[in-house]
């Protein structure tokens, strides 16, 4: 046995937690009971650390961490909550509401959306952030489905869930800064993509009301985001979810 | 001969989507910009996805996914062309409907406001240019 395969040790809000030594940190923070919010993060996907929220604090290293794109190390003394990373948390969430068009009163998800729930979490009632109005579109070109950029944050879970699970990969990130945005094909409307085999995942695992359901309407939404661990289970260890 | 010289049909197919941004710049130089029919097939003999091919053609400011205008300007946004008046420069372009790019230092301090024009350096004088 090698050294690698061991358990590691590691304290966490002064919690001594057992993990696997392959673990990220979040896996630890969570197997060990304790919550740090996230919105890019899903069981299931490959981890990308873009929503900031699930940062933590390692003693000895000089920045803040990113927990799900973190490795576990025997010997680590995290944080998951201090008032420096409740700040900071509570800035990115305000980042995300002065970013986009959020207006929870008309959205299909109120009430069942990840972004609310996490603003609710950290405390955001306001945002101190100029808001800044996006123009953007909402591509409604799909028989079945409808995506309203100006409700996306960008956390690329449909991003992955297509290209990982369903592995048709219609969506990707396009173009930088303020203009980013998630596109479908060539940029094109999303109904004219024959890669989409319209499953419906992306809609699934949308933490927001950004892709939602034609039928749907106002805090109609129900999202399943649970699905994308309950696929990749069912694909590596013949765990369905009818057993 | 450098692969960004090579035509895109010339390059192996099936290699690594490594040399994607390559061949992005082999299809911008034989055809001035990114014809979204040229990206399909760039997608199509690299065997990737068309949103991949997409998503990397539009982050960089280089590649244009749109056809040039038929001159190409560059107007320079250095310290000394800022000083010298570039965005007067700016302005009387804009006002004659000029479609130009902007660029930082192009070390032609000494001519500020300095431009460029089909690739040739001017002199920020906008009643000077060919089609004034």
């Amino acid at each position: 046995m090698t050294g690698a395969q061991l358990p590691v040790r590691l304290s966490i809000n002064g919690l001594v937690v057992e993990a696997a030594a392959e673990a990220t940190l979040l896996q630890a923070i969570r197997s060990a009971g304790l919550q740090v919010p996230t919105l890019c993060h899903l069981d299931g996907l490959t981890p990308v650390g873009a929503c900031r929220l699930c940062l933590v604090v390692i003693e000895g290293h000089p920045k803040l961490e990113p927990a799900c794109v973190t490795a576990v190390a025997d010997g680590m003394v995290v944080h998951t909550h201090t008032p420096e990373l409740d700040t900071y948390r509570r800035m990115a969430v305000e980042l995300f509401f002065a970013e986009g068009n959020h207006v929870c009163a008309v959205c299909v998800a109120n009430g069942a959306c990840e972004l609310q729930a996490v603003a609710v979490e950290v405390g955001m009632d306001h945002s101190r952030f100029p808001y800044q109005y996006p123009r953007r579109e909402v591509d409604a070109s799909h028989p079945l489905f409808s995506l309203d950029h100006h409700r996306c944050i960008l956390c690329t879970r449909c991003v992955r869930v297509c290209d990982e699970i369903e592995a048709a990969h219609v969506w990707d990130v396009g173009y930088r800064g303020s203009s980013c945005s998630i596109i479908a094909g060539l940029d094109q409307p999303w109904g004219e993509v024959a890669a989409c085999t319209n499953c419906g995942k992306c809609v699934d695992v949308c933490p927001t009301g950004a892709l939602f359901r034609k039928e749907d309407g106002s805090g109609e939404k129900q999202p399943h985001p649970e699905r994308a661990q309950q696929l990749v289970e069912a694909r590596t260890e013949h765990h369905w979810h009818n057993q | 001969m450098t692969w960004v010289a090579m035509k895109p049909e010339q390059l192996p197919s099936h290699d690594p989507g490594d040399s994607l941004i390559e061949r992005l710049h082999s299809v911008q130089l034989l055809h001035g910009y990114l014809p979204r029919q040229e990206l399909q097939q760039l997608a199509i003999s690299m065997a990737r996805p068309l949103s991949e091919v997409m998503g990397v053609a539009s982050f960089y400011h280089l590649f244009r996914l749109d056809p040039p205008p038929p001159h190409r300007c560059v107007v320079c946004r250095g310290t000394a062309c800022f000083v010298r008046g570039a965005e007067r420069l700016e302005a009387a372009l804009r006002q004659r409907g000029v479609a130009f790019e902007t660029t930082s230092c192009m070390g032609a301090c000494g001519q500020a406001p300095v431009l460029v024009v089909d690739g040739a350096l001017a002199m920020g004088q906008p009643e000077a240019l060919p089609w004034a």
